[in-house]
């Protein structure tokens, strides 16, 4: 069974949901390139994870306030499908699952405005309509407003992750604190929000919140560095970009850091830079890859695995813990 | 010109502003939102008021601005440019939500967003700006009604 049946969310009606989002903009006028932009971008497909998240974080309130998780779900779906088109222009990728990425079928100040478009109108959406698919609308209150524009407002954070990973370009004396940081900002503070936001708008109380966001932190820490780990050791047609594409771009990962440490190799890795031969990068990646530092990323991984697992003890006694269970148990088997 | 209303507002942005971000105020160019400044102080509102409307229209014009000069042969830079627009548009939402100004923030939200299908319609980043005056102008009316 996979995740979203075991947490019993129903993707084809989230998915309708979110193209509710636009097709309701009555500020598009078809033919859109906007519309068909956001449209395509939906019905490529995704795991929807941060949903999901959001979902599970809903649980552990006491107000069955569908609506408000639907539009935080969405929301958060939204910034999430927004910075992704954003990442591919900065990362030059030409493909993402399975289909050309947004800036290569229209060019890249398109682009940047439809991912901009996508943010402004998500909120506008989530602010006016109820949260059905049928396109009605209710203005939320003030306080929900304002919750919901500090989502956007995460923008910012990722922002920061995505600097950090500019500043240090092939910086190889980015220190263990500086790529945990990166990590945090780029990737596990929107999976802690997810949770929290879920439980928020589902009027839990604030300390469950809180600890569902530092679960949440814990588990993207935990995705992020299996994610880099699989930059190494996932064959080229697994993961659609050639083994070590981080290093290659000059984004400096846990592995590389811990592989740093061997003498033998750091000369090697040092040498490496934006002009670099194809050969010379080739070389490196695969002696990190054969490496002590695969299995002591792999540690790490497994030790926010571990702190998360046990903040989720915590809340042995509620019905939701389960949900919790296999949230950590999909994203770290 | 009250310089002392655009300075204020600039030291409140600069005090939100991640030093790892690298955008520096002092480079920005606001002579376009001038205007609004002096249009604030026609309308009666607190001081601290017309900082976060002047705040707000001066993240949309520099964020504007900084995605305007995608330059696709530099990836370095573009990313800059990429990174600088999509930070102060999120900045204005935190500055909005912080001072507490939600009407605000509602009537900046759609024009936000018919600016980007605007800008895709190549309508002049100029004109864009003289309709967020407009925009300003009918909420400090509406709220003196």
């Amino acid at each position: 069974m996979n995740i979203h049946n075991r947490i019993g969310m129903d993707l084809a009606s989230f998915d309708r949901l979110l193209q509710e989002v636009v097709t309701s903009d009555r500020d598009l006028t078809p033919p859109s390139v906007v519309l068909s932009s956001v449209m395509d971008l939906i019905n490529a497909g995704g795991k929807r994870l941060r949903p999901l998240m959001v979902v599970i974080g809903s649980r552990f309130g006491d107000n069955d306030n569908d609506s408000a998780v639907m539009k935080t779900a969405v929301l958060l779906e939204y910034l999430h499908m927004a910075s992704l088109v954003h990442d591919d222009i900065i990362d030059q990728s030409d493909m993402r699952r399975g289909r050309p990425t947004l800036h290569e079928t229209t060019d890249i100040q398109t682009a940047v405005q439809i991912g901009n478009y996508m943010i402004a109108r998500a909120i506008e959406w989530a602010a006016h309509s109820n949260g059905e698919p049928d396109g009605s609308s209710e203005d939320v209150s003030e306080e929900e407003a304002y919750r919901l524009a500090e989502l956007a407002a995460l923008v910012t954070e990722l922002c920061m992750g995505e600097y950090d990973q500019l500043h240090h370009r092939f910086n190889y004396d980015l220190t263990m604190e500086q790529y945990l940081e990166k990590t945090r900002c780029k990737t596990a503070l929107l999976m802690a929000h997810c949770l929290k936001a879920g439980a928020e708008a589902a009027h839990a109380d604030p300390p469950i919140a809180e600890r569902l966001f530092q679960i949440g932190e814990a588990i993207g820490m935990a995705f992020q560095i299996q994610d880099d780990l699989l930059d190494f050791t996932k064959p080229k047609e697994a993961i659609g970009k050639p083994a070590g594409a981080d290093l290659r771009n000059g984004n400096i990962t846990l592995p590389v850091i811990y592989a740093l440490n061997d003498p033998a190799l750091a000369p090697k890795i040092r040498q490496l830079g934006p002009h670099s031969s194809e050969a010379d990068m080739d070389d490196v990646i695969i002696h990190i890859t054969v490496s002590t530092a695969i299995e002591q990323s792999e540690q790490l991984a497994r030790s926010y695995a571990e702190q998360a697992q046990l903040m989720i003890g915590e809340f042995a006694d509620h019905p939701a813990q389960q949900d919790l269970q296999a949230l950590l148990q999909y994203f770290l088997p | 010109m009250d310089m002392k209303l655009l300075q204020d507002t600039i030291d409140l942005l600069r005090s939100h502003i991640d030093s790892g971000t690298d955008i520096d105020w002092m480079e920005m160019d606001n002579r376009p939102v001038r205007d609004i400044a002096d249009m604030l102080n026609a309308y009666e509102l607190a001081y601290s008021r017309k900082m976060t409307v002047l705040a707000c229209c001066m993240l949309i014009h520099t964020a504007l601005d900084r995605h305007g000069k995608l330059q696709v042969q530099d990836n370095e830079r573009l990313t800059r440019m990429l990174l600088d627009g999509d930070y102060l548009t999120g900045l204005m939402y935190r500055i909005a939500v912080k001072r507490k100004e939600w009407k605000l923030l509602s009537r900046l939200l759609p024009f936000h967003k018919r600016m980007q299908l605007n800008l895709l319609r190549k309508v002049p980043p100029e004109i864009l700006l003289k309709e967020l005056k407009h925009e300003v102008r009918s909420y400090l009316e509406q709220r003196s009604a």
